[in-house]
């Protein structure tokens, strides 16, 4: 048994002529786990990203616009869209229900309530102005309009209430 | 052994029991020292230890306490899991009839629930109890490295953990936890010097969609039960490798 492998050890003695081939192939192997590691980095972030994108800038139908003429604050569409329609001073906005302190979702609380968030407590009037609480900017308009007697709003659009209060795009007469 | 009955006499030369266990009881140090680095679970201790090292006003056992909640709360773990589903629809569900169906459901869950307070409060105190005697000078310093790490591992198997409920705080702590995190330098879209896109930052690999729903209660749940874990326990190892080789808790600083 010992006098066989000494002789496969003879029969692999090593050929100077291999040295070369050796170091190629050695190379090439190497080459070859490196693309593998390298390639594994971007194909680990792209398995980890989110699968489904709900697209943000859709535009929504809320409905025909007398159906928000008696309401002042219609939280209707705050589960599905993210968004109030508040109706003030004979305008028709939109505010974004998003608390602009960490983008927790307030809760309208009634005429004496205003907009209450749960998680740090910040309180804004109904037309977004912070009363109390962490925020400091007032809540978000989206831009709204009315088309064949629909409210639609634009979810991808929105405005800060110094610019929307005068941008015709962020209100409609009610 | 003198004095010990037959039937234990032939049992201890039987050939089951003299394949688990190699040798006798041992008296001699040397045959001390042959038990200890011939067992797996005995070789990972160290071979002896000063008895004077469990003078509690050096450590108060801080270290040791951290290492303690971190079983209870390993072991508590890994039993709740039997009765957990991380899904929106039954995670609030399947932990109330762990606290209030499953037979020693609440013996399980309220101390895994409050470790997890507890290992932030004994981590801390260890750190500090660490700097103020000075055990991160050379050559441990890359120890303390270690031990920040840990830290931080610490604080994010709590904040994952948090979510699992799937109750009000839960959500909401996430929602603003995310946000915060999207505001991060470079890593979040809406910090400074945004390399990610909103649908790529961390933010988005976190929850895996745009805001907290199913996506991310799954990623905060294989976070929470095994990469963190397995993170904390491959770092663990190296920590308290470092301590022993370093001389243990009586060297002098």
């Amino acid at each position: 048994m010992t006098r066989d492998l000494e002789e496969a050890h003879l029969l692999e003695a090593d050929d100077p002529r291999d040295a070369g081939r050796r170091r190629v192939l050695t190379r090439i192997g190497w080459a070859g786990l490196s693309m593998l590691a390298v390639a594994s980095v971007p194909a680990l972030f792209r398995f980890l990203r989110p699968r489904a994108w709900r697209d943000r800038g859709e535009t929504v139908e809320l409905g025909p616009l007398e159906e928000y003429r008696t309401s002042t604050v219609s939280a209707r569409w705050v589960q599905r869209h993210g968004l109030w329609l508040v109706r003030r001073a004979g305008r028709l906005v939109a505010l974004e229900a998003r608390c602009t302190h960490l983008g927790c979702t307030p809760r309208w609380m009634g005429e004496q309530g205003g907009f209450l968030c749960p998680c740090h407590g910040s309180r804004f009037s109904d037309d977004g102005i912070p009363l109390n609480g962490p925020a400091t900017q007032p809540l978000f308009r989206l831009a709204i309009r009315v088309e064949h007697g629909e409210v639609v709003v634009d979810r991808s659009v929105r405005a800060a209430l110094e610019r929307a209060e005068r941008d015709r795009r962020f209100y409609v007469s009610i | 052994m003198t004095g010990e009955p037959r039937w234990l006499h032939g049992l201890r030369q039987s050939q089951v029991w003299r394949s688990v266990f190699r040798s006798g009881v041992p008296v001699l140090p040397r045959e001390r020292h042959a038990v200890v680095v011939s067992n797996v679970f005995f070789h990972v201790h160290p071979l002896r230890m000063r008895a004077a090292s469990l003078r509690l006003r050096r450590t108060f056992c801080l270290g040791g306490l951290s290492f303690l909640a971190f079983l209870v709360l390993t072991a508590s773990g890994v039993l709740l899991m039997f009765h957990y589903r991380p899904t929106p629809e039954h995670a609030y569900g399947d932990i109330q009839d762990i606290a209030n169906v499953v037979p020693f459901g609440r013996l399980l869950r309220n101390p895994h629930r409050w470790s997890a307070p507890a290992i932030v409060i004994l981590v801390i105190a260890h750190m500090a109890r660490v700097f103020h005697a000075g055990a991160f000078r050379p050559p441990r310093e890359f120890n303390w490295v270690v031990g920040v790490l840990l830290l931080v591992l610490t604080f994010f198997l709590s904040f994952t953990g948090y979510l699992l409920p799937w109750d009000q705080l839960s959500y909401w702590a996430v929602t603003v936890g995310a946000n915060m995190a999207a505001a991060a330098p470079v890593l979040g879209h809406l910090g400074p010097l945004a390399l990610a896109g909103e649908d790529s930052d961390v933010r988005a690999l976190l929850l895996g969609d745009r805001a907290v729903g199913a996506s991310a209660l799954l990623r905060f749940y294989v976070l929470h039960c095994v990469l963190v874990p397995a993170a904390m326990g491959l770092l663990l190892a190296m920590h308290f490798f470092r301590v022993r080789r370093d001389g243990g808790v009586l060297a002098k600083y």
